[in-house]
C-alpha cells in the first residue's frame, strides 16, 4: 500500500510538472484530488487497513496529498504567468514613434522682451503708466525743451495730423504726461512702454514705427549716480551678469547731463557682425531730466531732480537674438514666431 | 564730419594713436563712429620726359606724346593736355598704376591710337580727382629723374588716417572743425593748443581802397570782417592742402576757393570771396532783402527773397543770402585780378529761418544757423590769408575792414559747486570742477570778491565766464554736463535707486491685456504684431462699401507711402496680411492672434485747438480714440497630420466660436450670444456677430469667399473683437460655488427637427421645461442623412439633473425628463427617436 501511494505521488507530481495549460491542470486536479480522484480513493481505502498501520499509513497519504496540492497550486501560478507575459508582450509599443505634439502658442518676441523690461522696472518699485500715440506737437517738443526751429527736431522726422496733432516721436512725452498728473507727490517712478513712430523709408534697420520703454524717475536728491547704477543693474539683469556698461556724453534736448549707454559685446571685443568689431553695443539714451521738462511737469527743479531713459524694444530684441533685419518683426513669418516668442508669458 | 588726423596733430599735441584718440574723443561726447586709414600713394606713376609730340589723327584737340620713361622705356600717350614741350618732365602713370582714392589706370584706345598711360595733373596725383579748372599736367622739377617713383617728390606718406564724427547738435556747435576737436584733446592732455604763427606780407593799396563796408543790421550780422586779395595768380592749391581737403571729403578747386574750404574746416569760420571788380560801387552792404529782389545763387538757381532774409549787397544789389550762399554774378573766377574775402558772425537764427524757408542747406549755413565763434572772423580773415600768401596766390592788402559795433559780450553763467555735486552724486572738491572747467576754456571766480589771492577750496558760488565758441552752454546745468564729461562718466559714482519704497503696479487694463493673450496663447494661437498704419485700398479689400462709417480713420498729412496713409482703424487688414504671407510660403496650418490699438476720430480735427486740449491737461480722448482690439484667426488643420491623429480637422467656425467662448468664460466678460450678421468682410452665411452682455463687441466668421480668392487663401477663419470695454473693467473675483454633495441623473434625448430652428431655440425650449434641476445640458451629435424628410436634422442632448440639497430620485426626474420631449414634440414639432 504504502508502494502504492508513493507509486501515485510521483505519478501526479511528474504529470503537474508538464501540465501545458491551466485547463489541463484543471482536469489533473479531478483525476488525482477529485471526489472520485485516484489519491481520494486511497484515503477511502484506509478504512481497510488494519488499525496498527493506520495513523502510518494516514500521514503519508495526507502528506503526498498535500505535495499534490502544492504543486498543482504552484504550476498554476507559473502558467498564469506565462499567460500574463504573452498577453503583455504581445501589447508591446514602439516607444520611438513620435509624440503627439502638444501645442501651446507664443507671445510676440516683442511683447516677450517689452514685458521682460517691465518686470525688471516693475521689481524697482516703478509702476507703468500709458500716454497716447496720436500725441500733441506741445508735449512731443515743446514741453520737452525741442521748441520749433531747434534742430533737433530735423533728426526726428515726424508724422502729423494737423499742426498741432503728431504720431509721438518717442515715449518722452509721457514724462511730463506723468509728472502733471502726479505734482507735486513723490517719489515719481514711472515706466511706459508704446509704440511711437518717425518718418523713415523702410530698410534693415528702419521701419516707421518701433516701440520704446521710457523710465522716469523724481524724487528730492536722486543723482546722476542712481542712473548710472539703476542702468547697470538693468543690462546685468538683461544682457546676463558679467555685462559690463559704458556711459557716453551725447545730448538730448530734454535731459542735462545726457549719455549713452553701450553695453560689451558678446564677442568680448573679438569682432562680430552686431558690434561692428568695436566690442560696445549701443543701447539706449538716459540723462537727468532737464530743468525746464521739470519745470514743464510742475516741480521745482532747485528742490526735486529725476533721471530718465528711453530703450527701444527692437533694439534690444534684436541684439539678445541676434536678428538683423527689424522687418521681421512685422511679418510675423510663423517660422520666426516659432523661434522666437516664449509660451506662457 | 570727417576728420584727418594729421591735420589735428598740427594744432595740438595728440599722445595717441588715432584709434586710441577716437575711444578718448567718443568718451567725452565727440563720438568717432569710424577710423579710416587714407592713402595717398601713387604707385605706378613714374617721371617720364616728353621725347615728342604729334597731333591726334583723328581728335585735334588732343595730342600724342612720346615719353622716355627710364630703364629703356619709351611709352606712347593720348593727352588732352596739350602746351608740353619736349624735354618737360611730367608724371606718368604707368597701366596697373593706382591713383589716391583706389583709381586704376589702365592701357586704352583712343580714336586708334593706343595709349600706354596717362599723364597726370597736381590733383589727379593729390587726391585722385580730376583736375581743376585751366590745370594742366604737372611738370616736375628739372632735378627728377626719369624711370624713379614720383611718391618722394610729392612727399606722400604711407598712411593718414580720418576720424568719422558723428556729432550731436551741441557738439556740432563747437566740435565742427579741427580746431574745435583739438581744444578737446587739449582740455583731456592738459597741454595747450600749439602756438601758430600766421605772419602776413601785405603790399600795395589798403584793403578800405578797395572795399567799403557798412552793415544796417547790426542784430543780423554782429560782426563783419573783409580782406582784400590782389593780383591774383590762378592755379590749383598745393599738394599737401588738396590731400587734406580730400580726405575731408572736399573736392579741390583752385587756390582761393580751396582756401576758404581749408579755413572753414580748421577753424569752423564760413568763408566766402567776391571778384572785387563786379561788386557795384566796390561797395559791400549788410541788410535786409527787399520785396520782391531775387538773387542767382552759386548753384545757377534764382530765388525770390523777402525782408525777413539778410542779404550782402553791393551798391545796386544783393550779392550773397547771409551765411548760405554767394551769387553767381559776382563770384570768383579764374579772371578776378581782386578778391573780397568775407568772415563774419552772423545770428543763428535768421540763418536757420532763412534756410529752412528757402528750403537751401549749405556747409555755411549749417555752420552758421548752429553757432559761430563771434571771435572768430578776424583770425579765420588772417589765416587764410596767409595761407593764400605762402602758396604766392596772389598778394595781401594791408588792414582788415571791419564793421563790429558792439562788443561780444560772453556769457557768465553763476555755478554752485556744492548743486554741480548734489546733481552728480559725487563729491569733487571746487578745485577740481574749477580746473576742468578750465581746461575746456571756462573762467570761473568766486562771485564774492575777497582780498585774498587764493581762492579757498570751500568756496561754493562761482561766477563762470563762458567761451566765445560755445554757444551751446547757457545754465549752471550745462557746465556739470561739462564737469561731468571732462571727469568722465565712467569716474563717476554709481548706486541703485534710493528713497522711499514704492510698490510697482501694472494698470488693470494692462493687466487684463497680459491675462488674455496668455490664455490665447496657451490655448495654441500665435501672437503677431502688425503695422499701425494703412492705405485706403485696405478698405476697397475688406469690401467695404463707399460709404461704410467703417472707412473713417485718422489721416496723416505728410505720410511716405501710399499703403501707409492712415492710421488702421481695424486689425483685419493686418491679419489678413499674415495669413496671406505665410500661405504664400506653403505654411497652411496656423492660429495668430493680435492685441492692438485702432484709433478712431471722435471730433473735429480741422478745426482742432491746441489750448483746449491743453487746459484738459492734454487729454485728446475727445478728438481721438485710441481703442484696445482682439484679432483671431484660424487657418488649415487644426493639428498638423500625424501617424495618430490622421490628417486631421480643418478649423471652422465653431473652432473660432469655442475659443471666444474660452475667453468670455475665463475672464468673465459676462453673457455671450452670437448672432447671424451681415459684415461685407465675412462670408454672407458664416458670420456671426458677438454680443457681450447685449452689447454688439464684434464679428467672427469665415472671410468672405472674395477675399480668400483675392488673397490666394483657401479657408481662413477670424474675427476682430472690441475689447475697450472689457479691459477697462475692475478685475473680477469669482467666489467659489460649494462642491455638489449629491449625486446627478442623466437623461439623453434625441430627435429630428426642422434644420432651420436654431439651436439656441431649442436650447432655450429644453431649459425653459426643465426648470432649475437641469445642471447641465450638452449636445453630443448632430446629423442629416437621406432617410430623414427634407430640411430636417437630428439632434442629441445629454441632459445632467442634479439637486444641490437631495439625492435625486428616478420617481422625481422621470415626469421632468418627460415634460421635456413632451415640449420638444409640442413647440418644436421634433420627432423623437
Amino acid at each position: 500500500m504504502r508502494t502504492d501511494i508513493d507509486r501515485l505521488r510521483e505519478e501526479a507530481l511528474a504529470a503537474v510538472a508538464c501540465a501545458g495549460d491551466i485547463e489541463a491542470l484543471d482536469q489533473f486536479q479531478v483525476l488525482y484530488l477529485g471526489r472520485k480522484g485516484r489519491v481520494t480513493t486511497i484515503l477511502r481505502g484506509l478504512a481497510g487497513v488494519p488499525a496498527a498501520e493506520r495513523p502510518a499509513l494516514g500521514a503519508i497519504a495526507n502528506q503526498a496529498r498535500a505535495e499534490i496540492e502544492a504543486a498543482l497550486a504552484r504550476r498554476r501560478q507559473e502558467l498564469a504567468a506565462e499567460v500574463e507575459r504573452r498577453r503583455q508582450a504581445a501589447e508591446a509599443i514602439d516607444v520611438t514613434l513620435p509624440g503627439v505634439p502638444w501645442r501651446v502658442g507664443r507671445r510676440h518676441v516683442l511683447n516677450v522682451v517689452r514685458k521682460e523690461i517691465e518686470e525688471f522696472f516693475l521689481h524697482l518699485g516703478f509702476s507703468i503708466a500709458e500716454g497716447p500715440e496720436v500725441e500733441l506737437d506741445h508735449y512731443n517738443f515743446e514741453l520737452l525743451n525741442i521748441p520749433r526751429g531747434h534742430p533737433a527736431r530735423e533728426s526726428q522726422d515726424t508724422f502729423y495730423l494737423t499742426d498741432e496733432l503728431l504720431l509721438r516721436t518717442h515715449t518722452s512725452p509721457t514724462q511730463v504726461r506723468v509728472m502733471q498728473a502726479m505734482a507735486p507727490k513723490l517719489p515719481v517712478r514711472v515706466i511706459s512702454p508704446g509704440r511711437v513712430y518717425r518718418r523713415d523709408s523702410v530698410d534693415a534697420s528702419h521701419l516707421p514705427f518701433f516701440h520704446q520703454v521710457e523710465v522716469l524717475a523724481v524724487d528730492r536728491g536722486v543723482t546722476f549716480a542712481d542712473l548710472k547704477g539703476t542702468l547697470e543693474h538693468f543690462a546685468r539683469s538683461f544682457f546676463g551678469q558679467g555685462t559690463r556698461v559704458r556711459l557716453r556724453p551725447s545730448y538730448f534736448p530734454f535731459t542735462e547731463p545726457s549719455g549713452e549707454v553701450d553695453v560689451s559685446c558678446m564677442c568680448e571685443g573679438r569682432g562680430c557682425s552686431a558690434c561692428g568689431g568695436k566690442g560696445w553695443i549701443e543701447l539706449l539714451g538716459a540723462g537727468m531730466v532737464h530743468p525746464r521738462v521739470l519745470e514743464a511737469g510742475g516741480y521745482d527743479p532747485e528742490e526735486v531732480a529725476g533721471y530718465a531713459l528711453g530703450l527701444g524694444v527692437e533694439r534690444a530684441a534684436m541684439l539678445v537674438h541676434g536678428i538683423d533685419d527689424i522687418r521681421l518683426f512685422g511679418q510675423n513669418d510663423i517660422r520666426f514666431l516659432e523661434q522666437l516668442g516664449e509660451e506662457g508669458c | 564730419m570727417l576728420l584727418p588726423y594729421g591735420w589735428l596733430c598740427e594744432l595740438v599735441e595728440v599722445p595717441w594713436s588715432a584709434s586710441e584718440l577716437a575711444d578718448r574723443l567718443s568718451m567725452v561726447g565727440v563720438k568717432v563712429e569710424a577710423v579710416r586709414e587714407v592713402d595717398f600713394r601713387c604707385p605706378g606713376v613714374i617721371v617720364a620726359r616728353v621725347v615728342s609730340l604729334l597731333p591726334h589723327p583723328e581728335n585735334p584737340r588732343a595730342g600724342v606724346v612720346t615719353l622716355d620713361g627710364g630703364r629703356r622705356l619709351s611709352p606712347q600717350v593720348v593727352t588732352t593736355a596739350l602746351g608740353l614741350s619736349p624735354g618737360d618732365l611730367v608724371p606718368l602713370a604707368l597701366p596697373g598704376a593706382r591713383l589716391p582714392g583706389d583709381r586704376r589706370v589702365e592701357a586704352e584706345t583712343f580714336g586708334g591710337v593706343r595709349s600706354e598711360g596717362m599723364l597726370c595733373s597736381l590733383t589727379e596725383l593729390a587726391c585722385g580727382q580730376p583736375p581743376g579748372e585751366e590745370e594742366g599736367v604737372l611738370i616736375l622739377p628739372a632735378a627728377a629723374v626719369p624711370g624713379s617713383p614720383v611718391d618722394p617728390l610729392l612727399e606722400a606718406q604711407p598712411g593718414d588716417f580720418v576720424l568719422e564724427l558723428e556729432l550731436t547738435v551741441n557738439y556740432a556747435m563747437h566740435c565742427q572743425s579741427v580746431l574745435g576737436v583739438a581744444r578737446e584733446v587739449a582740455a583731456l592732455t592738459g597741454m595747450p593748443l600749439h602756438a601758430r604763427d600766421h605772419a602776413l606780407t601785405e603790399t600795395g593799396a589798403d584793403a578800405r581802397d578797395h572795399v567799403r563796408v557798412e552793415v544796417h543790421d547790426t542784430d543780423g550780422c554782429p560782426r563783419y570782417v573783409a580782406r582784400v586779395f590782389h593780383d591774383l595768380v590762378p592755379g590749383p592749391s598745393p599738394c599737401w592742402m588738396q590731400r587734406r581737403l580730400a580726405a575731408a571729403g572736399l573736392r579741390p578747386r583752385n587756390r582761393l576757393v580751396d582756401t576758404t574750404n581749408y579755413v572753414l574746416l580748421e577753424l569752423g569760420q564760413p568763408l566766402h570771396a567776391f571778384d572785387r571788380d563786379r561788386l557795384a560801387e566796390g561797395r559791400i552792404i549788410v541788410r535786409r532783402a527787399a520785396r520782391g529782389e531775387t538773387l542767382v545763387g552759386l548753384d545757377g538757381e534764382e530765388r525770390l527773397l523777402d525782408p525777413g532774409m539778410l542779404v550782402i549787397a553791393d551798391a545796386c544789389k544783393p550779392v550773397a543770402l547771409a551765411g548760405i550762399i554767394g551769387g553767381a554774378d559776382t563770384g570768383v573766377t579764374p579772371g578776378t585780378r581782386v578778391a573780397v574775402l568775407e568772415s563774419a558772425h552772423f545770428h543763428p537764427a535768421i540763418v536757420r529761418r532763412t534756410s529752412l524757408k528757402l528750403g537751401l542747406r549749405t556747409d555755411a549755413s549749417a555752420r552758421f544757423e548752429k553757432w559761430s565763434d563771434p571771435e572768430a572772423p578776424p583770425l579765420a580773415a588772417d589765416r587764410a590769408a596767409a595761407l593764400l600768401g605762402a602758396m604766392a596766390a596772389g598778394k595781401v592788402a594791408p588792414g582788415r575792414v571791419e564793421v563790429y559795433p558792439r562788443l561780444h559780450a560772453r556769457t557768465i553763467l553763476r555755478m554752485r559747486v556744492s548743486r554741480v555735486n548734489g546733481l552728480l552724486g559725487a563729491n569733487l572738491p571746487a578745485s577740481e570742477v574749477r580746473g576742468r572747467l578750465q581746461r575746456l576754456g571756462f573762467e570761473a571766480t568766486p562771485a564774492k570778491h575777497g582780498r585774498r589771492r587764493e581762492i579757498p577750496d570751500d568756496t561754493d558760488v562761482y561766477l563762470v565766464t563762458v567761451p566765445s565758441w560755445r554757444g551751446d552752454v547757457t545754465a549752471e546745468v550745462d557746465l556739470t554736463e561739462e564737469v561731468a564729461r571732462s571727469r568722465g562718466y565712467d569716474e563717476l559714482p554709481s548706486c541703485l535707486p534710493r528713497g522711499t519704497l514704492t510698490v510697482g503696479q501694472r494698470p488693470a487694463r494692462l493687466s487684463a491685456i497680459e491675462q488674455m493673450a496668455t490664455i490665447i496663447a496657451a490655448a495654441g494661437l500665435d501672437e503677431i504684431v502688425t503695422s499701425p498704419l494703412m492705405g485706403p485700398v485696405a478698405f476697397d479689400r475688406l469690401r467695404l462699401a463707399p460709404n461704410d462709417p467703417g472707412r473713417d480713420a485718422l489721416v496723416l498729412a505728410n505720410p511716405l507711402a501710399e499703403d501707409q496713409t492712415l492710421l488702421r482703424s481695424t486689425l483685419l487688414p493686418g491679419m489678413i496680411e499674415v495669413l496671406a504671407h505665410n500661405a504664400g510660403r506653403r505654411q497652411v496650418d496656423l492660429g495668430f492672434f493680435e492685441l492692438g490699438t485702432v484709433f478712431r476720430r471722435r471730433g473735429d480735427l480741422s478745426g482742432f485747438g491746441l489750448k483746449s486740449a491743453v487746459r484738459q491737461g492734454g487729454d485728446l480722448s475727445s478728438w481721438v480714440g485710441e481703442e484696445l482690439r482682439l484679432a483671431l484667426g484660424l487657418m488649415g488643420r487644426r493639428h498638423p497630420a500625424h501617424w495618430r491623429r490622421g490628417t486631421g480637422d480643418r478649423a471652422d467656425f465653431f473652432d473660432l466660436k469655442g475659443l471666444i467662448e474660452l475667453l468670455g468664460d475665463r475672464l468673465s466678460w459676462g453673457e455671450l450670444r452670437f448672432e447671424p450678421s451681415s459684415h461685407p468682410s465675412f462670408h454672407p452665411t458664416r458670420q456671426a456677430c458677438l454680443r457681450v452682455n447685449g452689447d454688439t463687441r464684434g464679428f467672427l466668421g469665415e472671410l468672405h469667399p472674395k477675399i480668400l480668392e483675392a488673397q490666394g487663401l483657401d479657408r481662413a477663419l477670424v474675427a476682430e473683437i472690441d475689447l475697450d470695454p472689457m479691459a477697462r473693467r475692475q478685475r473680477y473675483r469669482r467666489r467659489l460655488q460649494p462642491l455638489p454633495r449629491h449625486p446627478a441623473l442623466l437623461r439623453d434625448v434625441s430627435f429630428v427637427v426642422g434644420a432651420h430652428l436654431p439651436v439656441a431655440a431649442v436650447e432655450m425650449a429644453i431649459h425653459e421645461a426643465a426648470g432649475p434641476l437641469l445642471e447641465k445640458l450638452a449636445l453630443f451629435d448632430v446629423y442629416q442623412d437621406e432617410a430623414m424628410a427634407a430640411g430636417s436634422r437630428s439632434l442629441a442632448y445629454s441632459l445632467t439633473y442634479r439637486a444641490l440639497d437631495r439625492t435625486l430620485t428616478d420617481q422625481e426626474v422621470d415626469p421632468i425628463h418627460l415634460r421635456v420631449r413632451q415640449t420638444l414634440v409640442d413647440r418644436l414639432g421634433a420627432v423623437l427617436r
